[in-house]
């Protein structure tokens, strides 16, 4: 069985990419008109160039066991041991070689799947419910209308050439547990007078600028459906911003055009589409019975984990005597090994028994009461989950910065801290099968925070211009209301340090008052949230750098947090966050400056004012300074002296250096100049950190380190390990080690005696240079730089 | 990414201070998968050895349950354990023993038919049968799905064991071509067996396996190491690969698994 049908002419364009993929490989076309034809197939180029990533078209998530099998045997010849399954129900084939690409996708095109439109400006996955067709209580199956328009749409060539990518889904019932309300387009099961439709909601989406579904439909029939998408599109499509791709996605031009003006072109379109006399959905049932017959002996499985599992993973379906199963799967992360030891098995079942959940996970359908046992040993094979809590199974992670360019905090590294301690707690997590916490590393919302009902995004902390990761709190989003969705709102922030204590403080204190409320939302609204503060105010302020170094390394991460250095090349939010707040704090100061009488204070906030100035884009340098000196320096070396700025600013850095701050006043003008002239170059600022007025000048990165005045070989890692006897010091000392670059230099704070004794000298045996080691007092500062 | 917490830093202190193991050895042990087929007298050893030095996953074949006359020399099994499947008594030890491993259970006897599709998931197999079919078996399905693996067999006082790189080294039918003659192979009355010897020659095929994974000395490969408990006589005798193998030679003739009679044996063992 094939889940949809794929365009007959597919083979010819991936004809086409192989063309092109020759000709570049040739030299003869560059990358830039590449990537225009590779993205809207679904291809990426992962962090580490020449590698892609290919993502396959599920749409509802289904996939048969038979395709499932594929695609892991696909992946282990030309990709990665690693299967991952997204958040828009898809798997996703990583690190193919530009060899691999168009056998990938012609291996794929031979089991009926397809990746065009996995990325770019492209009609993306169609989603469904994961449990459309078996749920109790759902309106009706809209799996059918999921693949239908999918089918429809990927035959349509303008689907690839929108002004931003564009994403749909269909919920089941009220529940929109395919979060409907909260895509570009989203269509709701309802039933009128007895006839099956849809309430639809358009210009929804999350990312930087979220925006709920704005209801667009209290109500079309369902013959309508491909009418009201492909008005949408066409509306989209003629009207969307194309220029710049931060403000293309349909809700941008939702609020540029109101709500008025906008329906009012959609039903321009749509009246249209209709006059047009277009063909509506060809649906197809997908069946969801028992076999007749079984080629499985029922496994006699009796352990207290398979019931306590079967309580957390398995739910009844509509159909009597059949089961649905979810599989956890951490992080969305299925190894191909895995994935071809689950589908052989899943084929027991019949063809339409697999689904991708929007949790990332797996869910298996259709199984008869009797064959649990024999889910449940498969299951402890394919996932280390499989006895987890709900609760650790079912959250949503991103990537985070430990491998995305965008990211600020490693949620993925916070998400397993957070794993232990809710472990080691002792809280009885079975309590909370019903909430949902998802962490981001960052405002863009890949983690889905804004879905949570506690949920997080990573942040930038600052505390004596030192940056230290941490996230912002969200709680209470409220999904398949009838006035619309909600996303979950800020409340509070915390270090990443305190994430996982905040958390089990804040689940214990809910899971004691859980019974008085009705549901998480009146607990928020009676207190709850008044808790979050509470607890998050208990652990402000964070410790100085000196005091506690912890709070200043992510999770996970073996250097100091630092924003230096990433983000070039794509815009990262938390490049943004720093500006923003350095820029909103120069407004206010602005505000101040005219209120004040005293000519100290005026000089004292002239000086912020130009301090602030100077620092704001030191960031987009790569340059994180840790004094005020050092910042007034760098700006002067990178900003004036490159020519970014105008030279005539050089007296007023100059004037704020010398400590002459009174002085301020007589140039105030200046000053305040300065800082327009930074305001506006940021704002012409471009998506690679790169201004208009930029010449020929180069990031001066590696200069940056050879001209550095006065500036010892500086630690890339610092690390405290007085109080760790041996040999644990040394074996915490080679964990370091390993972690780092060649040439990359170590700190190791030893006690006197033994440590101080013996690891320096093991760490010579190995290989690694010991640069000096300095007695302070009763313990001992080690500098290591790594053997080449 | 590597990410060790501190107690598996102290746990598997001795390891990572070891230059030739380290941080890197150590996570390769831990993203290592290995198979034993037979927990029994080799299979016991191994099985708590690998375990404890935190092998990621570690797969356990066994069709038998514990039996009295076991307890000998298959020191993973205790009393108490008697009458339960062996797989079930292992799988308790080694998840005591070391909670980070995962651990997976097949409760059944390797055939043609089953073998390739359980070893494929692994990184390296442990031949730790008692019988020539089953050693064969365990031969042609590994190099046919090119799993490097360690043979081993123990008699009486002795021991043998070679360790297999399909495709690179000698496999077992270089040297045995054909399984020998039913009548040939000793019967269980004859045989016995001391049941250190079991030890020894288990723990020498962790280590191949626990070597295999970091990538660190060389293998017992194209090498028979035989010895002599009674007078403690190590030999090691060179092997080569040959060209007219009839399984990984260069026209072979065996192209398919297949299940090879069992010798058969009155007593139960």
């Amino acid at each position: 069985m094939n889940v949809y049908q794929i365009p007959e002419t597919l083979p010819k364009e991936i004809d086409h990419l192989e063309n092109l993929i020759g000709k570049f490989q040739q030299g003869t076309l560059n990358e830039t008109e590449l990537k225009a034809n590779r993205v809207p197939f679904g291809v990426y180029e992962q962090r580490q160039k020449g590698t892609y990533m290919v993502r396959v078209r599920c749409p509802g998530g289904i996939i048969t066991p038979q395709q499932l099998k594929a695609v892991a045997e696909i992946s282990g010849k030309f990709g990665s041991r690693n299967l991952h399954i997204t958040t828009r129900q898809e798997i996703q084939i990583h690190d193919v070689d530009l060899n691999g690409i168009v056998p990938v996708i012609r291996s794929l095109y031979d089991v009926g799947l397809s990746s065009r439109g996995g990325g770019g400006n492209t009609i993306r996955n169609i989603m469904a419910s994961w449990d459309s067709g078996i749920a109790h209580g759902e309106i009706f199956d809209v799996t059918p209308y999921a693949v239908a328009l999918t089918e429809r749409f990927i035959a349509e060539s303008d689907s690839w050439t929108l002004p931003r990518k564009f994403k749909i889904s269909f919920s089941n019932s009220k529940q929109d547990n395919a979060f409907a309300a909260v895509n570009d387009l989203g269509f709701i099961a309802e039933i009128r007078g007895g006839k099956p439709g849809f309430r639809v909601y358009v210009a929804g989406g999350m990312g930087r600028s979220p925006q709920v579904g704005q209801l667009l439909h209290d109500f079309i029939p369902d013959g309508e459906v491909y009418l009201v998408a492909r008005a949408v599109k066409v509306l989209f499509d003629k009207y969307g911003n194309r220029k710049n791709r931060h403000t293309a996605r349909l809700r941008f031009l939702w609020q540029k055009l109101g709500r008025e003006k906008f329906i009012q072109l959609y039903q321009k379109e749509f009246a249209e589409a209709k006059n047009r006399k277009l063909q509506p959905l060809k649906l197809k049932e997908f069946e969801n019975r028992a076999r007749e017959h079984y080629d499985l002996r029922p496994a006699d499985e009796k352990t207290p984990e398979f019931e306590l599992w079967k309580k957390r993973y398995v739910r009844s379906q509509k159909q009597p005597g059949l089961y649905a199963v979810i599989i956890p799967i951490q992080l969305g992360i299925l190894g191909v090994n895995e994935a071809i030891v689950f589908a052989e098995f899943a084929k027991h079942f019949g063809d339409n028994v697999i689904r991708f959940t929007p949790q990332q996970n797996i869910s298996l359908r259709n199984i008869p009461e009797e064959y649990l046992g024999n889910v449940y040993r498969n299951v402890r094979r394919v996932t280390h989950l499989a006895d987890q809590p709900f609760l650790l199974g079912n959250t949503i992670v991103c990537a985070g910065a430990s491998t995305c360019q965008l990211g600020i905090c490693r949620s993925r590294d916070a998400l397993t801290a957070l794993t232990k301690k809710l472990t080691d707690s002792g809280i009885d997590l079975d309590a909370f099968a019903d909430m949902k916490v998802n962490i981001s590393g960052c405002s863009n919302a890949c983690g889905q925070h804004f879905l949570a009902d506690l949920g997080f995004y990573g942040k930038v902390g600052r505390k004596n211009h030192i940056s230290y990761p941490a996230y912002n709190i969200v709680v209470g989003a409220e999904i398949g209301k009838e006035e619309g969705a909600r996303f979950a709102e800020k409340v509070e922030e915390i270090s990443a340090r305190n994430l996982p204590e905040f958390v089990a403080e804040f689940l214990a204190g809910y899971g004691e008052k859980k019974d008085s409320y009705d549901s998480f939302t009146s607990f928020l609204q009676n207190g709850g949230a008044e808790e979050v503060r509470s607890i998050c105010q208990r652990y402000r302020p964070i410790p100085d750098f000196d005091e506690d170094k912890n709070y200043y390394f992510d999770w996970g991460a073996r250097e100091v947090f630092s924003l230096a250095g990433r983000g070039q090349g794509e815009c990262s939010a938390g490049l943004f966050d720093l500006i923003e707040m350095d820029l909103s704090e120069i407004t206010e100061l602005k505000k101040q400056l005219g209120e004040v009488a005293e000519e100290e204070n005026r000089a004292e906030i002239l000086y912020r004012i130009t301090l602030l100035s100077s620092r704001m884009l030191l960031i987009t340098r790569g340059i994180e300074a840790s004094s005020d000196d050092e910042v007034f320096d760098a700006f002067a070396r990178h900003f004036i002296q490159a020519k970014l700025i105008d030279s005539r600013f050089g007296s007023v850095i100059e004037t704020a250096k010398s400590g002459k701050r009174a002085r301020l006043t007589a140039i105030r003008q200046e000053a305040l100049d300065l800082a327009e002239a930074v305001e506006a170059l940021y704002h012409s600022m471009d998506d690679s950190l790169r201004f208009n007025t930029e010449i020929e000048e180069e990031k001066g990165e590696q200069g940056d380190e050879t001209t550095a005045a006065g500036q010892e070989e500086k630690p890339h890692l610092i690390r405290d390990y007085r109080g760790v006897s041996c040999p644990m010091n040394f074996v915490k000392t080679k964990l370091d080690l390993s972690m780092m670059r060649k040439d990359q230099i170590l700190e190791v704070l030893l006690d006197d005696g033994s440590p101080i004794e013996n690891v320096p000298r093991s760490v010579a045996n190995e290989g690694h240079e010991i640069l000096r080691q300095k007695k302070i007092g009763q313990y001992w500062s080690v500098l290591i730089r790594k053997k080449a | 990414m590597i990410s060790f917490t501190d107690q598996q830093l102290e746990r598997y202190s001795r390891h990572i201070i070891l230059n030739n193991v380290g941080i890197e050895g150590q996570l390769k042990i831990m993203q290592g998968k290995v198979l034993i087929i037979g927990v029994g007298g080799l299979g016991s050893p191994a099985a708590l050895y690998l375990a404890a030095a935190g092998v990621g996953t570690i797969g356990i074949v066994d069709a038998d349950k514990v039996d009295l006359s076991n307890l000998q020399r298959q020191i993973i099994h205790f009393t108490s354990d008697l009458h339960k499947t062996k797989t079930q008594s292992a799988f308790e030890k080694m998840k005591a023993l070391n909670p980070d491993v995962h651990v997976n259970t097949y409760h059944l006897r390797v055939t043609a038919e089953n073998i390739r599709e359980i070893i494929r998931d692994y990184d390296f197999v442990i031949d730790g049968t008692d019988n020539f079919p089953a050693k064969f078996l365990i031969n042609d399905a590994c190099v046919m799905e090119g799993i490097p693996f360690s043979h081993g067999g123990i008699l009486r006082f002795s021991g043998q064991t070679m360790t297999v790189v399909p495709g690179e080294s000698a496999c077992y039918r270089c040297s045995f071509p054909e399984p020998p003659p039913k009548n040939a192979v000793p019967t269980c009355a004859e045989a016995g067996i001391l049941g250190v010897v079991a030890g020894m020659l288990g723990t020498i095929q962790a280590a191949e396996a626990l070597k295999y994974l970091i990538k660190q000395g060389s293998l017992l490969t194209n090498a028979l190491l035989t010895f002599d408990a009674l007078k403690m006589d190590f030999r090691k005798v060179a092997l080569r690969k040959r060209a007219d193998c009839p399984l990984c030679g260069e026209n072979p003739t065996i192209l398919r698994l297949e299940d090879i009679e069992q010798a058969v044996c009155e007593l139960k063992r």
